[in-house]
């Protein structure tokens, strides 16, 4: 009886915890039955959160703002309309962007582009700044490295001028890199989910990852070596 | 023995923990011999980290918003 009542006591605390932690803490199945349950407060949170890397995303496979923002609104209003047959399968984020990688290449199929997608991602993968450019013909460094200077020493992560200029770069990447970047890096999708949701080949993920890192890495040690 | 240049090649595979066993001894051992790689490294963790700060909330553009007021 007691084992009963202390359970009971330790539910309800956790009950009353999730109520007051902030949307981003939450599991993806309470943020769900929020917004099911018709809390503006959670849906607004996935905007917030999301619109941003969707917009990034979009606009690396359809290369128009017109468009990227028109599939953006639609994709939206979808999730809003399709979320009660999100099942936790998956994760949110991986079901949400697949409707909005789904919808973008449609929108490609329908202005027929005469490139395909998969030649623009080969394309890509030689564009933005070379890893090789550095490397010796014995495949040396050139140059002595050099590590970031402006970085928390605990927490292992650029100080905080340093991600500002972090997020002006990555909009300034080649359109796919900066797409995989983002659901790779800032949203922690799986190499598999990326190629998957993207439709190009792992190697081909890989190497636009490499690359996004390569010019991101180049430019922020630039720039810490013109302050420093 | 790898190069400093197979060690770029590898560094994706290497945060991913996606190595085999053969390559992690190779990387190991010239990260053990290396500094610059061992910079780079730690130069790529440290990128990969700052860009998961950038997960962030913000205000969509106006026109995200009308939709959502209408619905």
């Amino acid at each position: 009886m007691i084992h009963f009542i202390c359970a009971i006591m330790v539910d309800s605390a956790q009950s009353v915890a999730s109520r007051v932690l902030p949307w981003q803490d939450r599991s993806d199945a309470e943020v769900v039955a929020a917004v099911l349950n018709g809390d503006q407060g959670a849906f607004n949170w996935l905007v917030r959160r999301y619109w941003k890397s969707m917009y990034r995303v979009v606009w690396g496979i359809v290369r128009d703002e017109m468009a990227a923002q028109e599939v953006v609104q639609d994709v939206w209003i979808t999730i809003h309309r399709e979320l009660k047959n999100f099942r936790l399968e998956s994760s949110l984020k991986n079901w949400m962007f697949k409707i909005l990688t789904h919808r973008a290449f449609r929108i490609l199929k329908r202005e027929s582009r005469s490139v395909a997608f998969s030649q623009l991602a080969t394309r890509e993968e030689n564009e933005g700044m070379s890893p090789e450019e550095q490397f010796t013909e014995k495949g040396r460094w050139k140059k002595p490295v050099t590590g970031f200077v402006n970085v928390d020493p605990q927490a292992q992560v650029i100080h905080r001028q340093g991600l500002a200029l972090l997020g002006q770069f990555i909009e300034e990447l080649p359109a796919i890199q900066r797409a995989v970047v983002t659901m790779r890096d800032i949203e922690g999708l799986s190499s598999d989910e990326v190629s998957g949701l993207l439709d190009i080949t792992p190697a081909n993920q890989r190497v636009l990852l490499h690359r996004a890192r390569t010019t991101l890495r180049q430019r922020l040690l630039a720039t810490e070596s013109e302050v420093g | 023995m790898l190069t400093c240049q197979d060690i770029d090649h590898l560094v994706v595979d290497i945060l991913d923990k996606k190595l085999s066993t053969a390559s992690k001894i190779g990387v190991w051992f010239h990260l053990l011999m290396c500094p610059n790689c061992r910079i780079h490294v730690k130069n790529t963790q440290v990128l990969v980290k700052s860009l998961e700060q950038l997960q962030q909330e913000s205000d969509p553009p106006e026109a995200l918003q009308n939709i959502f007021d209408k619905h």
